[in-house]
């Protein structure tokens, strides 16, 4: 094995790792980040300029797809689904099966180099603080070891590096200094939205988006084409590529390698001395390396983890390895109005109600939710989705109410606290296998009767707000109640000071390992009331570096 | 809190993934499903021939009929694509057939003969076969396959507020 010619290797190249790779080399350091996914052109890539462009809401490549499995899921109450179906106009319920459904993948991720940046709406959300003392205040999750005074500088600076487009009003979030960009202008539909909230009471603002409102450090701004989940060919939007990735490279100290699938880490006692990988070209190869950082994600983090056996044992010593796991709990309606509103335009989620955001700010429940526009996250914006789920029926009548459908429909969506549980964790598959012949992880899932709660809170909020804002009909309806569909997933790896009870400490170092360290959300104590958690994430990850170099 | 919307819940049809596949892996996943139904009448499939091209072809220009703004789906060559995609799939070409068979014993034995008011109305009995039902799994999936395809092609976006690709001129419009 030959020495190893770099500071530190990073595994893993979304939010998390990308942040990481980007603060060692400003900080001197030289990085090989690696990534199991390819690396994307946003120029080519994307397909938001075909005729087709509705065919495929991101063009995954082979290999950006991370595979996992899951336990068998729980069975639905008849009572609970009268309030919690998921169904369309066009297509009727989605899940009859008595049990649980996984929608699609179920863990809707990209791997590759800017990981699921690539596809996010690039909502910058900082942490509500009242959304991490959970277990001190309410008995439940655990307590952040690090408190928003101590993120606050690094969300600052990770918003200047961004360009955060954002809005004056703080809310529970205080700044120590205003946005580095003004807020997106807000569509018409979510005008529209912002009429009903106003007659609720409801405050509506603009939400704190990382794409650029104004050209911003060599970027252009953002043209309001409504298409962030398919990836950004303009690079507007803060994906982890064209930012922290970009910079780290032009810096000369990182070399970053896609396609390259870690496939063991070699110790000695409680220090990691290299890792071992497979490359595009199937050449297994070992890497030294002084330091070594996972930034995989709340899935795949825990897996490679668990199944190095030796590194098992020291690793989780406290047993919270894949614990603790905590998921999307979220609720979106569409309706349709009569007026031409060109809803699929706009910046997606430009605009966000954060009211019932706080842990006790829904009666009877623990944990908050917020509200935002949704229509294209919904993925409701174009003829083929229309077609096929807003409108109903077929033939002459069909063609004409497309006409009248297609930019009127409105939707709102609420995203809310995901609670650990016991039956909600990741561990590896017994029977499946990847390509090279190790166990897939595996999701355990449970909604439990908080969760429950919280949901039909949700789903009642998001109806009640389309309704005043003038929704005579409602077209489609998605839940988490009925089936599991997560973009963001947290808590598998715990970050807490007491080595019985979590995986990492306050600086992300693995209890009792000083050159291991894990930066993604896998780390996250609680979830939060809905919050997106890549701002978080990178505040995280340029702490953690700064401990790191000391 | 004002009450809320009205909520028309169409019970009994659930539909393939929520996200839009590529047809060809939609069309397996609902073949799949096809297999699966031993009441399939095996009797009244057969291979897709002319025939059964003719009547899927009406099927289609059935879902998706010409009008004063946009062709029909056989103009975009809709139904020539999907026939194409199947080909050669043998669960495939045994859910095109076996729709196209019972479609054309709801109009006397030729749906692509029929007239417009007797095809329109067997395609309503058919999107209310239960989905348990083979007719009824064939509707739903072809009525989503037709309808990405026909709404991929710009010849179909005349007339709707999006009729253009949403790069490289973004919609400005839309906050202003």
């Amino acid at each position: 094995m030959a020495p190893a010619n770099h500071d530190a290797v990073v595994v893993g190249a979304g939010a998390g790792g990308a942040a990481v790779a980007w603060r060692m080399t400003q900080r001197g350091w030289r990085v090989l980040l690696l990534d199991a996914g390819p690396a994307f052109d946003p120029d080519a890539d994307f397909g938001l300029d075909r005729d087709d462009w509705e065919k495929e809401r991101f063009r995954h490549k082979p290999g950006s797809l991370g595979e996992t499995s899951f336990a068998p899921l729980q069975r639905l109450d008849p009572v609970l689904m009268r309030e919690l179906r998921s169904w369309s106009l066009g297509q009727g319920v989605s899940n009859r099966e008595a049990t649980r459904a996984v929608s699609g993948p179920g863990y809707h991720h990209v791997r590759g180099i800017g990981g699921s940046t690539l596809h996010f709406v690039g909502e910058a959300h900082r942490m509500n603080p009242a959304s991490m003392a959970m277990r001190s205040r309410f008995g439940v999750a655990a307590d952040w070891p690090v408190g928003y005074a101590e993120l606050e500088p690094y969300y600052l600076e990770v918003e200047r590096f961004l360009g955060v487009a954002g809005p004056v009003e703080v809310g529970d979030r205080w700044r120590s200094a205003p946005y580095p960009l003004p807020p997106h202008p807000l569509s018409r539909a979510s005008r529209r939205i912002g009429q009903g909230a106003s007659a609720l009471g409801i405050a509506w603002h603009a939400n704190p988006r990382c794409a650029l409102s104004q050209a911003y450090d060599g970027r252009p701004a953002c043209n309001y084409c409504g298409g962030c989940t398919h990836g950004c060919p303009r690079r507007d939007k803060g994906s982890a590529d064209v930012t922290f990735i970009a910079k780290a490279r032009a810096s000369g100290r990182c070399v970053v390698q896609p396609n390259t699938t870690l496939v063991g880490i070699v110790r000695s006692g409680r220090r990691i001395d290299a890792i071992d990988v497979v490359d595009a070209a199937g050449r297994r190869q070992r890497i030294a390396t002084p330091r070594l950082v996972l930034a995989c994600g709340a899935i795949e983090t825990p897996r490679l983890l668990l199944l190095e056996r030796g590194l098992r044992t020291a690793v989780n010593a406290s047993g919270q390895v894949g614990r603790n796991f905590m998921e999307s709990v979220a609720w979106t309606s569409i309706g349709r109005v009569e007026e031409p509103l060109l809803s699929f335009g706009g910046l997606p989620a430009d605009a966000i109600a954060w009211q019932h955001n706080r842990p006790d700010a829904v009666p009877g429940v623990i944990g908050g939710y917020r509200m935002s526009a949704a229509i294209h996250e919904a993925d409701m914006t174009g003829a083929i989705a229309h077609a096929q789920r807003a409108v109903p029926g077929f033939g002459r009548e069909h063609k004409r109410q497309m006409r009248r459908a297609v930019g009127s429909t409105l939707a709102v969506g609420a995203v809310g606290e995901s609670l650990p549980h016991e039956r909600s964790r990741v561990d590896l598959d017994p029977a499946r296998k990847d390509a090279f012949g190790r166990p897939l992880a595996r999701i355990h899932s449970f909604v439990d009767a908080m969760a429950e709660r919280r949901l039909r809170a949700m789903a009642a909020a998001v109806r009640g707000l389309l309704a005043a804002a003038g929704v005579k009909q409602l077209v489609e309806e998605f839940g988490t109640y009925d089936h599991f569909s997560s973009a963001h997933v947290f808590g598998t790896c715990r970050m807490g000071t007491d080595p019985r009870t979590a995986v990492v400490d306050a600086g992300l170092a693995v209890h009792g390992f000083r050159n291991l360290h894990i930066c993604d959300a896998s780390v996250f104590p609680s979830s939060g009331g809905g919050e997106a958690p890549s701002l978080t994430i990178q505040a995280l990850a340029l702490r953690a570096v700064d401990r790191m170099v000391g | 809190m004002p009450k809320p919307a009205p909520i028309a819940i169409h019970d009994g049809r659930p539909f393939p993934p929520r996200r839009l596949a590529a047809r060809r892996l939609l069309l397996a996943a609902a073949a799949l499903a096809f297999a699966e139904v031993p009441a399939l009448a095996a009797g009244r499939a057969r291979s897709p021939g002319p025939a059964t091209t003719a009547t899927f072809s009406v099927f289609c220009d059935t879902l998706v009929p010409a009008d004063e703004l946009t062709p029909a789906a056989s103009t975009l060559g809709v139904p020539r694509a999907i026939v194409a995609d199947l080909a050669g799939d043998p669960l495939g070409e045994r859910l095109l057939a076996a729709g196209c068979a019972w479609l054309d014993e709801a109009c006397a034995g030729d749906f692509a003969r029929a007239t417009e008011a007797v095809r329109v109305a067997a395609c309503e009995r058919m999107q209310a076969m239960p989905w348990e039902s083979p007719a009824g799994r064939f509707f739903l999936v072809m009525r989503n396959t037709v309808f990405a395809l026909y709404y991929s092609e710009p010849a179909s976006w005349r007339g709707l507020p999006l009729d253009r690709p949403p790069q490289p001129l973004g919609f400005f419009d839309a906050v202003r």
